[in-house]
Protein backbone atom coordinates (compact mmCIF):
# COMPACT_ATOMS: atom_id res chain seq x y z
CA UNK A 1 0.00 0.00 0.00
CA UNK A 2 0.96 3.21 -0.91
CA UNK A 3 0.41 6.21 1.51
CA UNK A 4 0.38 9.57 0.83
CA UNK A 5 3.12 11.84 1.83
CA UNK A 6 0.59 14.31 3.52
CA UNK A 7 3.43 17.22 2.88
CA UNK A 8 4.30 17.20 -0.61
CA UNK A 9 3.46 18.67 -3.06
CA UNK A 10 2.61 21.81 -0.44
CA UNK A 11 3.32 21.14 3.00
CA UNK A 12 0.52 22.66 5.45
CA UNK A 13 -2.92 21.78 6.74
CA UNK A 14 -5.12 20.73 4.11
CA UNK A 15 -7.88 22.40 5.87
CA UNK A 16 -7.92 25.86 7.50
CA UNK A 17 -10.26 27.90 9.78
CA UNK A 18 -10.72 31.44 8.73
CA UNK A 19 -11.32 34.22 11.07
CA UNK A 20 -10.26 32.74 14.02
CA UNK A 21 -10.16 34.51 17.29
CA UNK A 22 -7.04 36.50 18.04
CA UNK A 23 -5.86 37.53 21.64
CA UNK A 24 -6.59 41.13 22.63
CA UNK A 25 -5.77 42.97 25.93
CA UNK A 26 -8.85 44.52 27.14
CA UNK A 27 -9.07 47.01 30.02
CA UNK A 28 -12.60 46.85 31.56
CA UNK A 29 -14.60 48.75 34.10
CA UNK A 30 -16.38 47.02 37.05
CA UNK A 31 -19.35 45.64 34.86
CA UNK A 32 -17.30 43.79 32.71
CA UNK A 33 -17.87 46.25 30.10
CA UNK A 34 -14.83 47.35 27.77
CA UNK A 35 -13.09 50.58 28.59
CA UNK A 36 -9.75 50.71 26.61
CA UNK A 37 -8.16 47.98 23.68
CA UNK A 38 -4.23 48.31 23.51
CA UNK A 39 -3.34 49.31 19.96
CA UNK A 40 -2.61 45.87 17.61
CA UNK A 41 -0.82 48.37 15.47
CA UNK A 42 2.31 48.17 17.00
CA UNK A 43 1.94 51.69 18.78
CA UNK A 44 1.65 50.30 22.34
CA UNK A 45 -0.70 52.81 23.35
CA UNK A 46 -4.25 51.60 24.30
CA UNK A 47 -7.17 52.96 22.61
CA UNK A 48 -9.76 54.54 24.50
CA UNK A 49 -13.48 53.07 23.62
CA UNK A 50 -15.68 55.48 22.91
CA UNK A 51 -18.76 53.63 22.51
CA UNK A 52 -20.44 50.47 22.75
CA UNK A 53 -21.77 50.17 19.41
CA UNK A 54 -23.46 46.60 20.12
CA UNK A 55 -23.72 43.77 22.67
CA UNK A 56 -24.49 40.36 22.18
CA UNK A 57 -24.06 36.52 23.65
CA UNK A 58 -23.35 33.46 21.70
CA UNK A 59 -23.60 30.27 24.03
CA UNK A 60 -23.27 26.72 22.13
CA UNK A 61 -22.47 23.47 21.97
CA UNK A 62 -22.92 23.48 25.50
CA UNK A 63 -23.45 19.50 25.18
CA UNK A 64 -19.93 18.91 24.01
CA UNK A 65 -16.70 18.98 26.47
CA UNK A 66 -15.88 22.06 25.31
CA UNK A 67 -18.81 24.49 25.38
CA UNK A 68 -18.45 27.65 22.95
CA UNK A 69 -19.90 31.02 25.71
CA UNK A 70 -18.80 34.08 24.65
CA UNK A 71 -19.53 37.87 24.83
CA UNK A 72 -19.41 39.76 22.52
CA UNK A 73 -19.22 43.86 22.00
CA UNK A 74 -18.81 46.02 18.92
CA UNK A 75 -17.07 49.35 19.67
CA UNK A 76 -16.33 52.34 18.35
CA UNK A 77 -12.85 53.39 19.60
CA UNK A 78 -11.81 56.88 20.11
CA UNK A 79 -9.82 56.95 16.63
CA UNK A 80 -12.73 56.26 14.84
CA UNK A 81 -12.18 52.51 14.08
CA UNK A 82 -14.62 49.95 15.31
CA UNK A 83 -13.70 46.84 16.26
CA UNK A 84 -15.57 43.61 17.18
CA UNK A 85 -14.01 41.59 20.79
CA UNK A 86 -15.38 39.31 23.05
CA UNK A 87 -15.02 37.89 26.35
CA UNK A 88 -14.65 34.09 26.49
CA UNK A 89 -16.98 33.42 29.52
CA UNK A 90 -15.27 29.74 30.21
CA UNK A 91 -12.27 30.86 30.12
CA UNK A 92 -12.01 35.05 31.24
CA UNK A 93 -9.72 36.00 28.08
CA UNK A 94 -10.16 38.33 25.43
CA UNK A 95 -10.20 38.18 21.78
CA UNK A 96 -11.04 40.06 18.15
CA UNK A 97 -12.70 38.98 16.03
CA UNK A 98 -14.31 39.92 12.43
CA UNK A 99 -18.03 39.06 12.57
CA UNK B 1 13.06 -19.52 4.15
CA UNK B 2 14.25 -16.98 6.65
CA UNK B 3 11.12 -15.57 8.74
CA UNK B 4 10.34 -13.23 11.33
CA UNK B 5 7.53 -12.79 13.31
CA UNK B 6 6.19 -10.06 15.08
CA UNK B 7 3.87 -9.97 17.88
CA UNK B 8 2.21 -7.13 19.09
CA UNK B 9 0.70 -8.15 22.35
CA UNK B 10 -2.90 -6.48 23.36
CA UNK B 11 -2.74 -4.61 20.31
CA UNK B 12 -6.20 -2.68 21.36
CA UNK B 13 -4.68 -1.79 24.86
CA UNK B 14 -1.54 -0.23 23.18
CA UNK B 15 -3.68 1.61 20.23
CA UNK B 16 -5.64 3.33 22.99
CA UNK B 17 -2.35 4.09 24.80
CA UNK B 18 -1.35 5.71 22.32
CA UNK B 19 -4.52 7.36 21.06
CA UNK B 20 -4.79 9.06 24.23
CA UNK B 21 -1.76 9.37 25.19
CA UNK B 22 -1.93 7.38 28.81
CA UNK B 23 0.77 6.84 31.12
CA UNK B 24 0.98 3.44 32.52
CA UNK B 25 -2.30 3.58 34.72
CA UNK B 26 -4.19 0.31 34.54
CA UNK B 27 -6.28 -0.08 31.78
CA UNK B 28 -8.99 -2.23 30.76
CA UNK B 29 -11.40 -2.00 27.78
CA UNK B 30 -14.50 -3.36 27.35
CA UNK B 31 -17.22 -4.23 24.54
CA UNK B 32 -20.84 -6.16 24.69
CA UNK B 33 -23.49 -4.51 25.40
CA UNK B 34 -24.71 -1.99 28.01
CA UNK B 35 -26.31 -4.47 30.19
CA UNK B 36 -23.88 -6.98 30.61
CA UNK B 37 -19.57 -5.36 29.21
CA UNK B 38 -16.83 -7.96 29.26
CA UNK B 39 -13.86 -7.19 28.97
CA UNK B 40 -12.07 -7.05 25.45
CA UNK B 41 -8.64 -6.92 26.86
CA UNK B 42 -7.18 -5.38 29.67
CA UNK B 43 -3.19 -5.15 31.49
CA UNK B 44 -1.54 -7.87 32.19
CA UNK B 45 -1.31 -6.55 35.46
CA UNK B 46 -5.06 -7.03 36.15
CA UNK B 47 -5.13 -10.79 35.62
CA UNK B 48 -8.40 -10.82 34.03
CA UNK B 49 -9.24 -12.51 30.92
CA UNK B 50 -11.07 -11.50 27.75
CA UNK B 51 -14.57 -12.48 28.34
CA UNK B 52 -14.97 -11.79 31.89
CA UNK B 53 -18.08 -9.82 32.81
CA UNK B 54 -16.60 -5.97 34.04
CA UNK B 55 -18.46 -6.24 37.08
CA UNK B 56 -15.77 -8.82 38.43
CA UNK B 57 -13.28 -6.58 37.23
CA UNK B 58 -14.52 -3.44 38.62
CA UNK B 59 -15.08 -5.10 42.14
CA UNK B 60 -11.63 -6.53 42.54
CA UNK B 61 -9.76 -3.18 40.36
CA UNK B 62 -11.94 -0.43 41.23
CA UNK B 63 -9.35 2.07 40.43
CA UNK B 64 -8.90 0.35 36.70
CA UNK B 65 -9.64 3.20 34.03
CA UNK B 66 -11.94 1.69 31.37
CA UNK B 67 -12.32 2.39 27.85
CA UNK B 68 -14.98 1.33 25.11
CA UNK B 69 -14.04 -0.97 22.65
CA UNK B 70 -12.81 0.47 18.75
CA UNK B 71 -12.38 -2.05 16.99
CA UNK B 72 -12.64 -0.60 13.64
CA UNK B 73 -9.82 1.93 15.08
CA UNK B 74 -7.78 -1.21 16.08
CA UNK B 75 -7.87 -2.59 12.69
CA UNK B 76 -6.61 0.91 11.27
CA UNK B 77 -3.93 0.89 13.33
CA UNK B 78 -3.23 -2.98 12.41
CA UNK B 79 -3.67 -2.16 9.02
CA UNK B 80 -1.19 0.75 8.75
CA UNK B 81 1.43 -1.32 10.60
CA UNK B 82 1.20 -4.21 7.89
CA UNK B 83 1.12 -0.86 5.26
CA UNK B 84 4.52 -0.07 6.43
CA UNK B 85 5.79 -3.36 6.98
CA UNK B 86 4.83 -4.36 2.69
CA UNK B 87 7.16 -0.92 2.10
CA UNK B 88 9.75 -2.46 4.45
CA UNK B 89 9.80 -6.30 3.43
CA UNK B 90 9.60 -8.17 0.26
CA UNK B 91 6.93 -10.27 1.65
CA UNK B 92 4.43 -10.15 4.76
CA UNK B 93 1.84 -12.66 5.95
CA UNK B 94 -1.19 -11.29 7.91
CA UNK B 95 -1.63 -13.49 10.54
CA UNK B 96 -4.31 -11.64 12.21
CA UNK B 97 -4.31 -8.21 14.15
CA UNK B 98 -0.76 -7.79 16.14
CA UNK B 99 0.70 -10.89 14.45
CA UNK B 100 2.69 -10.48 10.93
CA UNK B 101 5.13 -12.64 9.19
CA UNK B 102 7.97 -11.19 7.24
CA UNK B 103 10.09 -12.41 4.76
CA UNK B 104 13.42 -11.76 5.68
CA UNK B 105 15.43 -13.74 3.28
CA UNK B 106 18.88 -12.68 1.80
CA UNK B 107 18.16 -8.89 4.10
CA UNK B 108 20.97 -10.40 6.69
CA UNK B 109 23.86 -8.94 4.41
CA UNK B 110 22.03 -6.50 3.36
CA UNK B 111 22.00 -4.26 6.90
CA UNK B 112 25.39 -5.52 8.08
CA UNK B 113 24.67 -8.97 10.02
CA UNK B 114 22.41 -10.09 12.56
CA UNK B 115 22.50 -7.07 14.79
CA UNK B 116 22.16 -4.82 11.92
CA UNK B 117 19.21 -6.91 10.50
CA UNK B 118 17.76 -6.75 14.44
CA UNK B 119 18.34 -2.98 14.45
CA UNK B 120 16.29 -2.51 10.84
CA UNK B 121 13.49 -4.45 12.22
CA UNK B 122 12.80 -3.05 15.42
CA UNK B 123 12.97 0.70 13.67
CA UNK B 124 10.16 -1.04 11.39
CA UNK B 125 7.56 -0.11 14.06
CA UNK B 126 7.10 2.73 16.40
CA UNK B 127 8.50 1.49 19.93
CA UNK B 128 4.86 2.47 21.23
CA UNK B 129 3.97 -0.57 20.16
CA UNK B 130 6.26 -2.75 21.69
CA UNK B 131 6.39 -5.21 19.40
CA UNK B 132 8.30 -8.08 20.01
CA UNK B 133 10.42 -10.05 17.06
CA UNK B 134 11.36 -13.71 16.68
CA UNK B 135 13.49 -15.20 13.80
CA UNK B 136 13.63 -18.68 12.93
CA UNK B 137 13.60 -20.89 9.77
CA UNK B 138 10.16 -21.10 9.82
CA UNK B 139 7.09 -19.49 10.74
CA UNK B 140 6.13 -21.52 13.69
CA UNK B 141 9.41 -21.50 15.21
CA UNK B 142 9.73 -17.51 14.36
CA UNK B 143 6.48 -17.15 16.11
CA UNK B 144 7.89 -19.31 19.30
CA UNK B 145 11.11 -17.26 19.53
CA UNK B 146 8.83 -13.67 18.88
CA UNK B 147 6.78 -15.47 22.17
CA UNK B 148 10.41 -15.60 23.77
CA UNK B 149 11.25 -12.23 22.94
CA UNK B 150 11.12 -9.76 25.59
CA UNK B 151 8.62 -6.40 24.19
CA UNK B 152 10.58 -3.82 21.87
CA UNK B 153 13.88 -7.03 21.41
CA UNK B 154 14.53 -9.64 18.73
CA UNK B 155 14.84 -13.31 19.49
CA UNK B 156 16.11 -16.31 17.27
CA UNK B 157 15.13 -19.58 17.16
CA UNK B 158 18.17 -21.67 16.73
CA UNK B 159 18.75 -23.14 13.14
CA UNK B 160 20.32 -26.38 13.90
CA UNK B 161 17.76 -29.08 14.15
CA UNK B 162 19.38 -30.95 17.52
CA UNK B 163 19.07 -27.14 18.93
CA UNK B 164 15.98 -26.13 17.66
CA UNK B 165 14.06 -29.14 19.16
CA UNK B 166 15.64 -28.32 22.77
CA UNK B 167 14.44 -24.32 22.07
CA UNK B 168 10.97 -25.81 21.30
CA UNK B 169 10.81 -28.35 23.55
CA UNK B 170 10.25 -25.91 26.94
CA UNK B 171 7.42 -23.78 24.57
CA UNK B 172 3.80 -24.41 25.84
CA UNK B 173 1.60 -26.77 23.59
CA UNK B 174 -1.18 -23.75 23.26
CA UNK B 175 0.73 -21.93 20.64
CA UNK B 176 0.32 -24.72 18.33
CA UNK B 177 -2.22 -23.81 15.29
CA UNK B 178 -5.10 -25.99 16.91
CA UNK B 179 -8.83 -25.01 17.64
CA UNK B 180 -10.23 -24.83 20.86
CA UNK B 181 -11.54 -28.29 21.15
CA UNK B 182 -7.91 -30.09 20.34
CA UNK B 183 -6.19 -28.17 22.73
CA UNK B 184 -8.69 -28.96 25.48
CA UNK B 185 -7.86 -32.25 24.31
CA UNK B 186 -3.70 -32.12 24.70
CA UNK B 187 -4.99 -30.58 28.22
CA UNK B 188 -6.40 -33.54 28.98
CA UNK B 189 -3.93 -36.33 27.97
CA UNK B 190 -1.38 -34.26 29.82
CA UNK B 191 0.78 -32.55 26.72
CA UNK B 192 1.24 -29.12 28.11
CA UNK B 193 4.81 -28.41 25.96
CA UNK B 194 5.90 -28.85 22.95
CA UNK B 195 8.47 -31.48 24.26
CA UNK B 196 5.60 -33.46 25.73
CA UNK B 197 4.39 -33.29 21.95
CA UNK B 198 7.49 -33.97 20.44
CA UNK B 199 7.90 -37.40 22.62
CA UNK B 200 4.90 -39.07 21.54
CA UNK B 201 4.50 -41.39 18.12
CA UNK B 202 3.08 -39.12 15.50
CA UNK B 203 0.71 -41.80 14.58
CA UNK B 204 -1.03 -41.87 17.76
CA UNK B 205 -1.01 -38.09 17.52
CA UNK B 206 -2.51 -38.18 14.42
CA UNK B 207 -4.95 -41.08 14.65
CA UNK B 208 -6.19 -39.07 17.42
CA UNK B 209 -6.21 -35.64 15.77
CA UNK B 210 -6.13 -36.08 12.15
CA UNK B 211 -4.43 -34.03 10.14
CA UNK B 212 -4.17 -31.24 12.53
CA UNK B 213 -2.69 -33.90 15.43
CA UNK B 214 0.25 -34.97 12.36
CA UNK B 215 1.21 -30.82 11.81
CA UNK B 216 1.00 -30.02 15.64
CA UNK B 217 4.03 -33.38 15.95
CA UNK B 218 5.73 -32.13 13.07
CA UNK B 219 5.97 -28.44 14.51
CA UNK B 220 7.13 -29.66 17.83
CA UNK B 221 10.17 -31.52 15.87
CA UNK B 222 10.89 -27.91 14.32
CA UNK B 223 9.68 -29.17 10.90
CA UNK B 224 8.07 -25.99 9.70
CA UNK B 225 7.38 -26.39 5.61
CA UNK B 226 4.35 -23.96 5.65
CA UNK B 227 5.17 -21.49 3.13
CA UNK B 228 4.71 -17.83 3.73
CA UNK B 229 1.58 -16.81 2.33
CA UNK B 230 1.87 -12.75 1.05
CA UNK B 231 -0.76 -10.21 0.70
CA UNK B 232 -1.28 -9.21 -2.43
CA UNK B 233 1.10 -5.70 -3.35
CA UNK B 234 -2.45 -3.70 -2.75
CA UNK B 235 -1.72 -0.65 -4.66
CA UNK B 236 -3.86 2.21 -2.29
CA UNK B 237 -3.98 5.60 -1.69
CA UNK B 238 -4.69 7.27 1.46
CA UNK B 239 -4.96 10.93 2.92
CA UNK B 240 -5.77 12.16 6.18
CA UNK B 241 -7.01 15.34 7.41
CA UNK B 242 -8.17 16.70 11.14
CA UNK B 243 -10.72 18.98 11.04
CA UNK B 244 -9.95 22.08 13.53
CA UNK B 245 -13.23 21.44 15.24
CA UNK B 246 -15.75 18.29 14.92
CA UNK B 247 -17.66 18.80 12.04
CA UNK B 248 -20.69 18.55 13.15
CA UNK B 249 -22.59 19.62 9.69
CA UNK B 250 -22.64 18.25 6.54
CA UNK B 251 -20.93 21.50 4.88
CA UNK B 252 -17.73 20.79 6.88
CA UNK B 253 -17.51 17.27 6.28
CA UNK B 254 -18.34 17.82 3.01
CA UNK B 255 -15.36 19.94 2.15
CA UNK B 256 -13.38 17.96 3.96
CA UNK B 257 -13.76 15.17 1.77
CA UNK B 258 -14.13 16.78 -1.11
CA UNK B 259 -10.42 18.43 0.33
CA UNK B 260 -9.09 14.93 0.81
CA UNK B 261 -10.22 13.70 -2.91
CA UNK B 262 -8.60 16.40 -4.58
CA UNK B 263 -5.25 15.63 -3.01
CA UNK B 264 -5.17 12.17 -3.47
CA UNK B 265 -6.30 12.56 -7.22
CA UNK B 266 -3.34 15.08 -7.96
CA UNK B 267 -0.74 11.87 -6.54
CA UNK B 268 1.21 11.32 -9.49
CA UNK B 269 -0.04 7.72 -9.04
CA UNK B 270 -3.29 8.34 -10.02
CA UNK B 271 -3.03 10.79 -12.45
CA UNK B 272 -5.29 9.43 -15.58
CA UNK B 273 -6.37 6.87 -13.98
CA UNK B 274 -9.27 5.61 -11.61
CA UNK B 275 -9.63 4.57 -8.35
CA UNK B 276 -12.48 1.55 -8.13
CA UNK B 277 -12.93 1.27 -4.26
CA UNK B 278 -13.25 4.03 -1.49
CA UNK B 279 -12.94 3.65 2.21
CA UNK B 280 -13.42 6.13 4.58
CA UNK B 281 -12.84 6.07 8.86
CA UNK B 282 -13.70 8.61 11.27
CA UNK B 283 -12.70 9.83 14.84
CA UNK B 284 -16.11 10.66 16.20
CA UNK B 285 -16.30 12.34 19.22
CA UNK B 286 -17.52 10.22 22.28
CA UNK B 287 -18.22 7.29 19.72
CA UNK B 288 -16.28 4.08 18.26
CA UNK B 289 -14.41 4.98 15.09
CA UNK B 290 -17.00 5.21 12.07
CA UNK B 291 -16.20 3.69 8.62
CA UNK B 292 -17.57 3.47 5.40
CA UNK B 293 -16.35 1.26 2.55
CA UNK B 294 -17.88 1.63 -1.53
CA UNK B 295 -17.03 0.33 -4.90
CA UNK B 296 -17.78 2.52 -7.56
CA UNK B 297 -19.91 1.13 -10.17
CA UNK B 298 -17.15 2.73 -12.64
CA UNK B 299 -14.25 3.55 -11.77
CA UNK B 300 -13.61 7.23 -11.00
CA UNK B 301 -11.14 9.36 -12.26
CA UNK B 302 -11.75 12.67 -10.47
CA UNK B 303 -12.05 14.14 -6.92
CA UNK B 304 -15.33 15.99 -7.81
CA UNK B 305 -16.75 12.91 -9.29
CA UNK B 306 -16.37 10.73 -6.38
CA UNK B 307 -17.49 13.41 -3.96
CA UNK B 308 -20.61 14.02 -5.09
CA UNK B 309 -21.15 10.19 -5.54
CA UNK B 310 -20.69 8.94 -2.07
CA UNK B 311 -22.21 12.49 -0.84
CA UNK B 312 -25.62 11.11 -2.75
CA UNK B 313 -24.41 7.41 -1.30
CA UNK B 314 -24.50 9.03 2.19
CA UNK B 315 -27.18 10.74 2.04
CA UNK B 316 -29.71 8.06 2.47
CA UNK B 317 -27.68 6.28 5.15
CA UNK B 318 -28.76 6.21 8.66
CA UNK B 319 -28.26 7.62 11.79
CA UNK B 320 -27.75 11.32 11.51
CA UNK B 321 -27.19 13.03 8.49
CA UNK B 322 -24.71 11.46 5.63
CA UNK B 323 -25.27 8.50 8.52
CA UNK B 324 -22.76 9.69 10.69
CA UNK B 325 -22.92 9.48 13.85
CA UNK B 326 -21.70 12.56 15.69
CA UNK B 327 -19.14 15.39 15.08
CA UNK B 328 -16.02 14.24 12.78
CA UNK B 329 -12.50 14.57 14.76
CA UNK B 330 -10.77 13.38 11.67
CA UNK B 331 -11.10 11.93 8.21
CA UNK B 332 -9.30 9.15 6.55
CA UNK B 333 -9.94 8.56 2.71
CA UNK B 334 -8.40 5.54 0.90
CA UNK B 335 -8.62 4.82 -2.83
CA UNK B 336 -8.10 1.55 -3.79
CA UNK B 337 -8.50 -0.85 -6.99
CA UNK B 338 -6.26 1.96 -9.12
CA UNK B 339 -6.62 0.74 -12.42
CA UNK B 340 -6.72 2.84 -16.08
CA UNK B 341 -9.88 5.19 -16.32
CA UNK B 342 -12.53 4.56 -18.25
CA UNK B 343 -13.38 6.14 -21.42
CA UNK B 344 -15.26 9.23 -21.74
CA UNK B 345 -16.34 11.02 -24.95
CA UNK B 346 -14.36 14.24 -24.51
CA UNK B 347 -15.01 17.64 -25.61
CA UNK B 348 -15.21 19.08 -29.03
CA UNK B 349 -14.18 22.18 -28.38
CA UNK B 350 -11.52 23.11 -25.86
CA UNK B 351 -12.17 25.79 -23.75
CA UNK B 352 -9.53 28.14 -23.89
CA UNK B 353 -10.18 29.95 -20.98
CA UNK B 354 -10.28 26.73 -18.55
CA UNK B 355 -7.33 25.62 -20.35
CA UNK B 356 -5.05 29.21 -19.33
CA UNK B 357 -6.14 29.25 -16.25
CA UNK B 358 -5.37 26.13 -15.59
CA UNK B 359 -2.10 26.71 -17.25
CA UNK B 360 -1.62 29.85 -14.50
CA UNK B 361 -2.74 27.86 -11.64
CA UNK B 362 0.15 25.20 -12.81
CA UNK B 363 2.99 28.26 -13.09
CA UNK B 364 2.27 29.99 -10.04
CA UNK B 365 1.97 26.66 -7.75
CA UNK B 366 5.70 26.23 -9.52
CA UNK B 367 6.53 29.53 -8.78
CA UNK B 368 5.25 29.87 -5.22
CA UNK B 369 6.33 27.59 -2.40
CA UNK B 370 3.98 25.33 -0.25
CA UNK B 371 0.52 26.05 -0.01
CA UNK B 372 0.39 29.30 -1.58
CA UNK B 373 -2.64 29.06 -3.24
CA UNK B 374 -5.85 28.67 -1.56
CA UNK B 375 -9.46 29.63 -1.92
CA UNK B 376 -12.20 30.75 0.52
CA UNK B 377 -14.75 27.77 0.35
CA UNK B 378 -18.37 28.24 2.90
CA UNK B 379 -18.30 25.43 5.53
CA UNK B 380 -21.18 26.61 7.50
CA UNK B 381 -22.24 30.21 6.54
CA UNK B 382 -24.96 30.13 8.96
CA UNK B 383 -23.03 29.13 11.89
CA UNK B 384 -22.79 31.27 15.08
CA UNK B 385 -19.91 30.41 15.32
CA UNK B 386 -18.05 33.21 13.06
CA UNK B 387 -14.73 30.79 13.03
CA UNK B 388 -16.76 28.29 11.32
CA UNK B 389 -18.53 29.84 8.64
CA UNK B 390 -15.32 29.62 5.85
CA UNK B 391 -12.16 28.33 5.50
CA UNK B 392 -9.50 28.13 3.61
CA UNK B 393 -8.30 25.22 1.05
CA UNK B 394 -5.78 24.36 -1.43
CA UNK B 395 -6.93 25.97 -4.61
CA UNK B 396 -7.30 23.71 -7.35
CA UNK B 397 -7.37 24.53 -11.05
CA UNK B 398 -11.36 24.00 -12.39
Amino acid sequence: MVTHPGTAPGAGPLYRPLNLPRPATVRTDARGLPQAIADTRGGGSAAAVRALLDAWELDDEWWREDPIRRRYFRLLLADGRVLTVFCDLVGGNWFRQDV
Amino acid sequence: MFVCCLIISHLPLRAERIRHRLGPEPLAIYEGSAWRPQLLDADPSLRARPGTALSRVLAEQPEVRLLPADPVYYQRCWDQILDRLQRLFPGVEDGGPGCAYLDIAGLESLYGGPSGLERYLREAVADDWRGRWGLGTGKFNARCAAVRSRAGEASRAPSEPAALRAFLARMPATLLPLDDEEQHLLADFGLKTLGDLAAQPRAALRARLKEPGGRAWDLSRGDDSEPLRPLPPAETLAAQLEFPFPAVSVGAFSVGLLTLLQRLYRHPRLTGRAAGHIALTGQISDQPTWSFAYRFRIPVAGAEAAHETLLAVLSGREPGPLGLPGPVRDLQVELGQLGPAPTIQGELWSKSRKASLCSAVAGLRRRLPGEALLRVVEVEPWSRIPERRQALVRFTAP
